[in-house]
């Protein structure tokens, strides 16, 4: 059956092929868009390609978790490459720090999330996560998955900068009174 | 790790981006993907799995659906009563679940007849009915979901199907529930079908919905963790941590680690393949099924493998451990999607004896 406007969310959530190839020519432009504004600066077209079959990928085996029509679904897919690339972006900072990786790793073969979850300050920021208010995780998962700046994410929210600041301070402060430790800086 | 990803569903947020010109190219390498990860999940055969490497499938192992069936420790018996009589066997002993559902779909009726769950994997056995020619080996593209197992967990999978008359085919897919922690006693099972492929004509897939609900309880098992079972043979270290056993099989978790001396010697290493042979004290050889593995390849991965119910007598195991090193050829997989791998090196280890003292307690 040919996949068309009308039934291409159903069919990606069911895990159908052809709405995946229907997916990647309607979206990879949105999406590279995205990955580009984060990642250009690298002047790398591979880290760019990786990224986009990171988005698609990670679209794909979560597509289950999508709710909403076809606007939805371009919010969706390009609020998922803003998070790849946001990751990306900070392995690839990572790979100029001068520490070097020797110990041997026999866990599961880590996807981008994962390995941004093991990062200390990530776990810092799951943990909290999951004992916030919606509005509160909003704005951490904002702040720490999809880099934005406070600004933005005060006028995605309708909140004010100030509300943004003093609800980001709350939130640190309440991991230094839980005994966690580190910072969102 | 999901939930981000419904938050943002729930999010609705504007990228305020435009689109940008994307390239055929572009596209199609990351359709391509697509492809190379489904084959990963379907047709890797009688090797190794790698979650992520997706090249790995273009490592080619011809083997035959029957070839293949008879080395399912469960379900090798199954499969040769199929080849010798033509009949689907309905008695699969009491370690499976009678299911007996039927979905119709597309002039294509699929019915699951049993179901084991051992604590390790799931084996699902389904027979095939259609009037219309699905070709020697059709391939059902289901999913499978098991409620009590959480969805980031890793779990690769064998599928075959046989040809058993003119109009009716018997399959089994086998789904290996690899990382996190098993659910104990009883699972809600929904296996989705929602393609059907012709192998003879792929083009032209058969889309319809041949979906399944059950429940399984789990076999009793017992598992033993090991410990100081290691060899190491010219810079490979193989490890033996583990063993569950039920009555009818015997799942071993095992690692490999590579030395950093191995990993200079193949600078141009694309993947290393990891097989293990399994013979008992009295000289026994068992079938081993290769459930897969996780992990680095360049550095050490996790594996587990399958093997049937030992022999009573047989008071210890010995798991020989074959590491083939492959670097990327220069010639293109028949298919053309990606490169023949080339064979570097093997290495055959020392067999590493695990006693099976206490095993019937």
């Amino acid at each position: 059956m040919k996949i068309t406007n009308r039934n291409f969310i159903k069919r990606f959530k069911k895990g159908n092929e052809a709405a995946f190839e229907y997916a990647v020519d309607e979206y990879i432009g949105s999406v590279k868009a995205v990955v580009y504004r984060t990642l250009g600066s690298y002047h790398d077209p591979a880290l760019i390609q990786e990224c986009i079959n990171d988005t698609f990928l990670g679209a794909w085996d979560n597509a289950s978790q999508f709710d909403g029509d076809l606007e939805d679904f371009r919010r969706w897919i390009c609020t998922i490459a803003k998070f790849k690339a946001v990751d990306k972006q900070r392995k690839q900072m990572r790979l100029h720090e001068p520490s070097a990786i020797t110990d041997v790793h026999l866990e599961p073969e880590q996807s981008a999330e994962m390995a941004a979850l093991s990062q200390e300050s990530t776990r810092e920021a799951l943990l909290l996560l999951s004992t916030l208010t919606e509005l509160d995780r909003d704005i951490f998962i904002m702040k720490y998955f999809l880099d934005m700046k406070n600004e933005e994410i005060a006028g995605e929210l309708g909140l004010t900068k100030a509300a943004v600041d003093n609800r980001l301070y709350r939130g640190k402060k309440k991991i230094q009174q839980t005994q966690i430790g580190g910072s969102f800086a | 790790m999901k939930e981000i990803y419904k938050r943002f569903s729930e999010m609705k947020m504007d990228p305020g981006v435009d689109r940008v010109p994307v390239t055929e190219a572009e596209k199609d390498a990351v359709k391509g993907l697509r492809l190379k990860k489904r084959r990963t999940h379907h047709m890797l055969r009688n090797s190794f799995v790698a979650a992520a490497v997706l090249s790995l499938s273009v490592v080619t192992f011809g083997a035959s659906f029957p070839a293949l069936a008879a080395q399912l420790p469960i379900v090798g018996t199954v499969f040769a009563l199929f080849q010798e009589g033509g009949q689907v066997v309905e008695d699969f002993g009491e370690s499976s679940t009678a299911i007996g559902m039927t979905s119709e779909d597309q002039d294509v009726k699929v019915t699951v007849t049993d179901a084991v769950y051992d604590g390790e994997s799931v084996a699902i056995y389904f027979t095939m009915e259609s009037e219309r020619d699905l070709g020697e080996n059709p391939i059902l593209d289901a999913f499978l979901t098991i409620d009590e197992y959480g969805d980031r967990n890793y779990m690769p999978g064998h599928y075959m199907i046989e040809k058993v008359s003119d109009h009716k085919y018997a399959g089994v897919e086998m789904v290996y529930l690899m990382t996190g922690s098993k659910p104990e006693g009883a699972i809600h099972v929904k296996w989705e079908g929602s393609e059907l492929k012709v192998v003879e004509d792929l083009a032209n897939p058969i889309e319809g919905d041949w979906t399944f609900a059950f429940d399984l309880e789990a076999l009793e098992a017992k598992t033993v963790e090991l410990a100081d079972l290691t060899v190491t043979d010219q810079g490979m270290t193989v490890d033996v941590s583990k063993m569950t056993t039920t009555p009818v099989s015997n799942t071993i978790y095992l690692s490999n680690t590579v030395a950093a001396e191995l990993r200079e010697k193949w600078d141009d290493l694309e993947t290393i393949s990891m097989n293990f042979s399994v013979k008992d004290n009295l000289g026994h050889e068992y079938d081993v099924l290769q459930n897969g593995g996780y992990g680095d390849q360049s550095l050490g991965m996790s594996w587990r493998i399958t093997a049937p119910a030992f022999d009573p007598e047989a008071t210890s195991i010995f798991i020989t451990p074959v590491a083939s090193a492959y670097k990327q050829g220069k010639a293109l997989s028949k298919d053309g999607m990606a490169r023949e791998m080339e064979l570097i090196e093997e290495i055959t280890l020392q067999p590493i004896e695990v006693p099976l003292v206490g095993r019937t307690e």
